[in-house]
């Protein structure tokens, strides 16, 4: 009889294992009071020491070996703890072990408000950083700041882009298309020429699904403190749900998967005409599809109202100094210079990254650089243009990591049978409210 | 009765005394079992009384878990999947399996070495390999299947496509396992006694009859075991959907089977609580599900 | 089944078929020669369908990435690159992937050496010796061997993470020392591998308990122990969920789980560079020292399996 007993003292006496109990109910809900603390982080800085940084990209190794050549005390190791949602899951379970925490970690905009909820994220108001706000784009900021406090600094944004095939769009006689009606018009020539989709779109890929409903106008998320809101029914988001529901009834956007090997091969050899996707993907298709040198061009992405264009963003990410760090001062100076010091950003952009500092977006010598693999075409114009039309007020859940992981249960099936996008958000909504309440949440 | 030591009174070796000797040997699995096996289960269900909140913390609730479980419709699709997969691929794979056993003893085959290995290969393969490399060749424009369908004209439907997932799912289970069953139960036929052919030949039996009515019925034990292990790693099925989803997400549920619906619940929705709730049940149903299939087959070879 | 060990059976195996059954056979000559062809034609059905998916792995791990979205997946692409594509393997991020497979072969070895020698004591012990709580105990462990290891994963990284242990090599050794069913198949072994006599005369002789299981018993029970060796090996080799669920930091990892987190980034595209040919020669590398082990470990395997199964 003995032992039953013990584990349960034992398991609730082990409270905080995951995130349980840590809950966010004293989270700030008025701005933080920013903290003038740099002769703190210069003193940490001329000591030096060791920092651990997790992130699964590879486009950040330029930048860390520009920071440790001209801060030879401090070593940073870089350390992939599996990408996105995997990497969170390990980061949860490092805080709450209280072990082997890294100093700092690569956090999607979409991850921010669930982490900082559970207290795993340090916010920069405590260390000054704050001060530091009119680097960055007014949407990076927004989405790395949670209840009035942010936390870590901006580094990546995917405003949304169309990038095409010049041949496939040529061959059909179809305009680059500015609206989504013009979209849909060249989807159907594209279709009658060469059989080809001009798109897919990923049953299992929630962010995608979420920036074009941002582009669309629509506001699904409310969050205020405690109290969350989930409501897919307004016009606008009925609207861009409708209008792809019946481009894929048409057959005219595939519900292929993204990044797999099939769907890199329908990019390579035409079948997939173009590709609505963030700014940071350039790097990407022209590092995967080597041999289509000169077959893409960068277009913005279709809006709705050509005369009032708005953007919205896919994807991003920022990075943040991890709560229960060793060197929380040390972690503090090398997010400030990793994110805004000019050499840093020169090796980042080198890298593939598309910034989220404004310097860089004004750069004439970003601005004017011809890439290669798109013809010679002036692309970062397109991408600063894109970034700047990006509208404001959207927010993510403070259990969006959650959100996305089951997006592929309700709406995925929709997407792929093909069925009724907008029946599938419903139920999405549904589940997100209920798993809301279970959680604690006030969901109005 | 209890004036007679029960060992004498069996007729065994009075040597065997109870001493602690054989105790000392047995200690050390004594320990590994409590700390792999019998502290995680006791943990588990300790916790699987307490709920979490991301607001709220934790709160003791009782069987509340499991009441939840037991209603759940994730939880019972997970289970009912797998229950069907078992009683689809189960039964092929072991008949495959006792088809190749039975050709490999008719000693009528060539190159009789090349083929068993051949087909037991695939034992060797981590299931997360074998997925990923069925996982291309299912592709329906580029991998196998699309060849295929370019090369003959025909319209094969994608593997991943929902409907026909769990059987792509359970080809790669086959695969892998075909050949280990295969060989259980040729090891089994090599070691019927000679002299029961040798009476059948002389009742004018014929090579199938022989194979139907001596070398089946002696195959049972043997068929038994691989259908027990079967059945376990039909209720484990995770790893070949796991590397599957990212292929098919919308094929493959977050819940699709129950213990990927365990891993999601932990490590995706802050419920460990629920989720250790769920894994003690599934061991439960699996335990359960296993002697229920001793028992029948316990039963029918009494009959 | 009586006594019959492993080895003998594999005699057995290697004999030809007996002449009574051949000369039994009552059919005419055609119908024998048809089932003949249907048999070997079903076996080379098998054999195609198990090879095919392992030739097409080796065919494409001898292609760049270029060609690998390119060319045909059943045939070899222009340039030749399985070298290439190994050495891009083995340094893939500072080699990476040499680090995954000492894993592998870290926790393979001592979870499967461990388990087994574990699992030798164990079996010698349920069958040679009465001990207090022995009934209950077999019933237990024996019960056990039902539970899937899968299902225990959860709860013991529960468990571990209440001791602050997970994200270690331990985490993983520890689970993999547990193996109710080769504790199972050694009790079977030792009830029939080593005779009483042996025992008695080892005693009589005043050889302790000890030097007794080392000088007889485990002799006796090699074939057994490289039965069960095996066994743990390759479920150590291929374990997948555990180490998902338990390890954060990468190079603890094992190959399954860094195959599969380096499948997932090029299938997310956090890399610039698309490394599926890294995936794929990573794939073939992982696979390749299983079975050269499985070819010359073949006759302790075929026996393993056997005794395993009819010894009810």
């Amino acid at each position: 009889m003995r032992s039953p007993r013990k584990t349960l003292t034992a398991a609730a006496a082990g409270c905080c294992l995951l995130l349980a109990g840590c809950g966010g109910n004293d989270a700030a809900e008025t701005p933080a009071e920013s903290v003038d603390r740099s002769a703190e982080i210069e003193a940490a800085m001329a000591e030096g020491g060791e920092l651990t940084l997790w992130t699964w990209s590879t486009k950040f190794d330029g930048a860390i070996e520009a920071f440790e050549a001209e801060h030879p005390n401090i070593d940073v190791e870089l350390v992939n703890s599996g990408q996105s949602a995997e990497q969170y899951t390990a980061l949860q379970n490092a805080v709450s072990a209280g072990e082997n925490i890294p100093d700092l970690a690569m956090i999607e905009y979409f991850a921010l408000p669930q982490l900082a909820l559970s207290e795993q994220l340090e916010s920069v108001n405590d260390w000054g950083l704050d001060t530091l706000e009119d680097q960055f784009t007014a949407s990076s900021w927004e989405q790395m700041s949670y209840n009035g406090a942010t936390y870590g600094l901006p580094n990546n944004t995917g405003p949304l882009i169309l990038i095409y095939n010049q041949e496939v769009f040529e061959s059909a006689g179809a305009e680059v298309p500015a609206t989504w009606e013009e979209f849909a018009e060249a989807a159907e020539l594209i279709k009658e020429d060469s059989g080809a989709h001009i798109t897919s779109m990923d049953p299992g890929d929630a962010g995608g699904l979420n920036s074009l409903i941002w582009q669309g106008g629509g506001r699904p998320y409310q969050v205020d403190g405690e109290s969350v809101g989930v409501d897919f029914s307004d016009e606008s988001t009925q609207r861009v749900s409708g209008y792809w529901s019946d481009l894929l009834a048409d057959d005219l956007v595939s519900a292929q998967p993204g990044w797999t090997d099939e769907w890199w091969r329908g990019l390579g050899d035409g079948s997939l005409a173009s590709w609505v996707t963030g700014a940071w993907a350039l790097g990407n298709i022209s590092g995967t599809l080597t041999d289509n040198e000169g077959d893409f061009r960068v277009a913005p992405a279709p809006v709705w109202d050509a005369d009032a264009p708005e953007n919205a963003e896919n994807g991003g990410s920022g990075f943040s100094v991890v709560s229960g760090g060793e060197n929380t001062a040390l972690a503090m100076g090398f997010l400030e210079w990793f994110s805004t010091h000019e050499a840093s950003l020169e090796a980042q952009v080198a890298g593939g990254n598309f910034p989220a500092q404004t310097a860089t977006l004004e750069d004439p010598e970003y601005l004017d650089q011809e890439i290669e693999y798109f013809d010679g075409q002036q692309a970062n114009q397109v991408l600063a243009e894109a970034s700047g039309l990006v509208a404001e007020g959207w927010h993510y859940m403070p259990y969006q990591v959650y959100a996305n992981s089951v997006f592929g249960d309700s709406v995925g099936p929709r997407i792929d049978a093909p069925g009724d996008v907008h029946e599938g958000l419903e139920e999405w909504g549904e589940e997100l409210r209920s798993y809301g309440e279970q959680q604690g949440f006030d969901v109005g | 009765m209890s004036a007679v030591p029960l060992d004498t009174a069996r007729g065994r070796p009075r040597r065997r005394r109870r001493d602690w000797t054989g105790l000392a040997f047995f200690t050390p699995f004594l320990l590994v079992f409590a700390v792999g096996v019998v502290a995680p289960l006791l943990y588990a269900s300790g916790l699987s009384l307490f709920r979490d909140q991301l607001i709220g913390g934790r709160s003791f609730v009782g069987l509340g878990n499991y009441l939840d479980a037991l209603t759940d419709p994730r939880f019972l699709e997970g289970v009912s999947r797998v229950a069907l997969f078992l009683a689809v691929q189960v039964p092929i794979m072991i008949g495959l399996a006792l088809l190749a056993a039975l050709a490999l003893d008719s000693g009528r085959v060539r190159a009789m070495k090349f083929m068993r290995l051949s087909i037991f290969v695939p034992y060797a393969v981590p299931s997360v390999v074998a997925a990923l490399m069925w996982g291309f060749i299912y592709g329906d424009q580029f991998g196998l299947v699309g060849q295929f369908n370019e090369a003959t004209g025909a319209a094969l439907a994608s593997p991943l496509a929902p409907n026909w997932v769990l059987l792509a799912i359970g080809n790669v289970v086959t695969w892998q396992f075909l050949g280990y069953n295969m060989l259980i139960l040729y090891a089994a036929l090599r070691s019927i006694p000679e002299e029961l052919y040798e009476a059948a030949a002389i009742d004018g039996a014929g090579e199938a009859r022989i194979a139907w009515s001596i070398k089946v019925p002696a195959l049972k034990p043997a068929l038994w075991v691989a259908t027990l292990f079967s059945i376990i790693g039909s209720f484990q099925l995770f790893n070949e959907p796991n590397v599957l989803r990212s292929l098919a997400p919308a094929s493959i549920s977050t819940y699709y089977t129950p213990n990927m619906y365990a891993y999601q619940l932990a490590f995706n929705a802050n419920q460990v609580t629920y989720s250790a709730a769920v894994a003690v049940l599934l061991g439960v149903v699996t335990v359960v599900v296993a002697y229920l299939a001793q028992w029948m087959t316990g039963r029918g070879a009494r009959r | 089944m009586s006594v019959t060990t492993g080895p003998r059976e594999t005699q057995a195996a290697a004999a030809p078929p007996s002449p009574p059954r051949r000369r039994a056979q009552p059919s005419p000559g055609r119908r024998r020669r048809r089932t003949q062809v249907t048999l070997q034609l079903l076996m080379a059905l098998m054999v195609l369908y198990t090879l095919l998916p392992l030739y097409w792995l080796t065919v494409n791990s001898t292609k760049t990435n270029g060609d690998l979205f390119r060319s045909n997946g059943l045939w070899f692409a222009g340039e030749f690159a399985l070298w290439d594509n190994i050495v891009t393997t083995v340094t893939y991020q500072d080699g990476i992937y040499l680090t995954w497979l000492f894993n592998t072969a870290l926790y393979s070895v001592v979870g499967a050496v461990g388990a087994t020698l574990i699992c030798t004591f164990g079996g010698y012990a349920l069958a040679r010796f009465d001990f207090p709580g022995k009934r209950l105990a077999r019933a237990v462990v024996f019960g056990a061997i039902t539970i899937p290891t899968t299902a225990l994963a959860v709860p013991t990284f529960l468990l571990f993470a209440e001791l602050g242990i997970t994200d270690t090599r331990s985490a993983i050794i520890i689970p993999a020392l547990v193996s109710p069913f080769g504790l199972y198949l050694m009790t079977v072994f030792a009830a029939d591998a080593i005779p009483d006599s042996l025992l008695e005369a080892a005693k009589i002789d005043g050889a302790g308990a000890w030097t007794t299981f080392w000088k007889v018993a485990f002799r006796l029970l090699a074939p057994g122990f490289a039965t069960v060796l095996l066994f743990n090996l390759v479920s150590t080799w291929n374990n997948y969920f555990l180490p998902l669920i338990m390890l954060s930091d990468p190079t603890l990892y094992p190959l399954t789980v860094g195959l599969n987190q380096l499948n997932n980034q090029v299938t997310t595209g956090a890399n610039l560079e698309p490394v599926y040919n890294v995936v794929l020669t990573g794939s073939l590398l992982a696979i390749v020292p299983l079975i050269i082990s499985f070819l010359f470990l073949q006759r302790f395997w075929q026996s393993g399996l056997a005794a395993g199964s009819v010894k009810q």
